[in-house]
């Protein structure tokens, strides 16, 4: 018995919804929802860092004062505790749908608690003499990257006003400079006011360069994702276009076929008449080649839609069991004319898929499952909803089985064995071609076990982003 | 009321599967009223309200059979409505939202399928189902 296994490289498609405005660029809000998600978790990473420097100033005050660090007060845990809070409200109003303020204003109180933060932890770490003013870089830096040019401006522009502020304060004597690092202690009006000022100036200046450097690498970056989007949208209309011509060209070459049938079918079914019995053999031959050529086209036209670009979005969560159940059900009369029985043991599993794919899939695997048994052979067909490790359907068959060196080319479009073309004459050879581009979109893995004249197995793996639900049989 | 005295709609511009919905459907008792186009058929409707349409989607225009199925559905609600169509199930993706409700035959239908689905259909409009 050969054994072969199958997986096709899923083609990841990741929609970054960019709008333009006239006066530049900007990410939409779901872009920045969904990148301030990961900002909250830095967020999380600073407050744990002050908390675990507010307990080392408490229990082990002497250490920390022995290497030059003088920490008190409760300063970093009140900062940690806004920090998280500005959290927690943050991750609870930024999934809420129609949340009671767009993102956008969302972000912008956020980004203000923390430069409102970020400032009392410049002030009390050290205005002037330590690194502390250099953090306002990283949200320069963020900003940048983030918000459009001239809103990373206007987040520069408060950082500017925070931290003149705060040096004005400390400074004009309203509030005591502060320190962590004894060497550096300030003293109350001890510095030149030129000197302050100039040292606020340089580092205003390199605020003013980082900003710009990463607003126009940004800038760059933007516009050309921007081409990406635009790109992919022009795709998206010319795969319209194409589905739209696939659609009229199944239209005009099947059309012929099913007048050519239906007038068949008058004369067979006897509503013009009895006819020879011989006549009616062979008009029942013509209709049978005429059904083959029919299934061709709408198989052309369905493998041409299952290789359009989908959006993600349109995925759905399908219970596969039930999904075979259904057609199961369909196929029933079909595998009763060819005398061949079916025995299911459908448990439920729930899979994000394209549903339609997902059911041309599993047609085309039965299908042909019932179309190449032997008559009065069985077909089983099994969901593992609960698999040990992953979810799989198997499909099982008795019939005619695959040579296994044609086992490698049997997903290739019109590919048929000597055996199968004999077997089953109405066949497109499309089918499984169908099969491997929705295995392809959903990133499924197959295996096809066969032996000729004994059976076949084909066997579908689900990655394991797969849901399962309470098994029950179906 | 007679269900032969029924009267079913039908509009495609193909004349051969005109004959055959005809011959099937007069044959099982049903009056019949054939368009090959949908103006005809959309000017009849305003004289004549029938007991249910089998409608084609491409007829003239590719998309005239939608147009007119979603007229007819939020104008006359109790008529119901069948699609026969070339393409069979692959026309789902135009319907969307309404997947779960609408009837669709493929061409060419088989004669004891299509007088099935007729008499169903009737079935249900008169019960209220439909």
């Amino acid at each position: 018995m050969a054994r072969i296994e199958f997986s096709w490289e899923k083609s990841e498609q990741a929609p970054v919804k960019v709008a333009r405005r006239a006066t530049g660029i900007r990410l939409s809000d779901e872009v920045l929802a969904r990148n301030a998600v990961w900002f909250i978790k830095l967020r999380w990473a600073v407050a744990a860092f002050l908390l675990l420097f507010q307990a080392l100033a408490i229990f082990w005050g002497r250490g920390l004062e022995h290497v030059g660090i003088a920490a008190g007060g409760f300063w970093p845990a009140s900062i940690a505790v806004i920090l998280g809070v500005a959290n927690i409200w943050y991750a609870l109003t930024i999934r809420k749908e129609g949340g009671l303020f767009p993102p956008a204003i969302n972000i912008w109180t956020q980004i203000i608690v923390d430069l409102v933060c970020l400032t009392f932890a410049v002030h009390f770490l050290g205005s002037l003499g330590t690194s502390a003013p250099f953090l306002y870089v990283l949200h320069i830096v963020l900003a940048g990257v983030f918000l459009s040019t001239e809103a990373s401006f206007l987040v520069l522009a408060l950082v500017v006003v925070f931290y003149g502020s705060c040096l004005a304060l400390e400074y004009g004597g309203i509030v005591l400079p502060h320190s962590v690092l004894r060497a550096a202690a300030p003293v109350a009006g001890g510095q030149d006011a030129w000197n302050i000022l100039l040292q606020a100036a340089s580092l205003d200046i390199l605020f003013l360069l980082v900003w710009f450097m990463v607003a126009q690498l940004s800038q760059i970056i933007r516009i050309r994702e921007n081409q990406l989007i635009e790109a992919e949208e022009q795709t998206r209309i010319a795969q319209k276009e194409k589905d739209r011509y696939a659609v009229q060209m199944t239209h005009q070459l099947k059309s012929p076929l099913d007048a050519i049938r239906s007038n068949i079918s008058l004369l067979v079914n006897g509503y013009c008449g009895a006819l020879p019995e011989e006549a009616a053999r062979t008009l029942k031959r013509i209709d049978f080649r005429a059904k083959g050529m029919g299934e061709l086209v709408i198989d052309v036209l369905k493998l041409s839609r299952v290789k359009l670009l989908e959006d993600p979005q349109s995925m759905a969560l399908v219970d596969i069991g039930a999904l075979l159940k259904e057609i199961l059900a369909e196929l029933a009369a079909f595998a009763e004319k060819r005398n061949v029985s079916i025995q299911a043991e459908l448990e439920s599993l729930e899979q994000r898929c394209f549903q339609e794919q997902m059911q041309m899939f599993f047609e085309n695997i039965l299908t042909n499952a019932i179309s190449y048994s032997y008559i009065g052979g069985s077909v089983r067909v099994c969901c593992k909803g609960r698999a040990p490790q992953e979810s799989c359907v198997e499909v099982i068959d008795q019939g005619i089985g695959i040579e296994a060196d044609k086992l490698p080319h049997i997903f290739d479009a019109y590919f048929r064995t000597k055996e199968a073309s004999e077997y089953n004459q109405s066949s497109s050879g499309i089918g499984l071609a169908i099969v491997k581009q929705v295995a392809q979109n959903h990133g499924l893995r197959l295996a096809v076990e066969s032996e000729p004249k004994k059976g076949t197995t084909f066997s579908v793996f689900f990655p394991a982003q797969v849901t399962v639900a309470p098994a029950s049989a179906v | 009321m007679d269900a032969k005295k029924k009267i079913i709609v039908h509009v495609d511009d193909d004349a051969d599967i005109r004959t055959t919905v005809q011959t099937v459907l007069r044959n099982e008792g049903y009056e019949v009223r054939s368009f090959d186009t949908m103006e005809y058929f959309s000017k009849n409707l305003e004289n004549e309200r029938p007991d249910l349409i089998v409608l084609d989607i491409m007829v003239e225009k590719e998309d005239s059979g939608l147009i007119a199925y979603d007229e007819i559905s939020k104008k006359y609600p109790g008529i119901p409505l069948v699609i026969l169509t070339t393409l069979g199930e692959m026309i789902l993706p135009y319907f969307e939202d309404k997947k779960e409700r609408i009837c669709i035959l493929e061409k060419p239908v088989l004669p004891e399928r299509l007088v099935a689905v007729v008499r169903s259909r009737l079935e249900a409009s008169a019960s209220g189902n439909g």
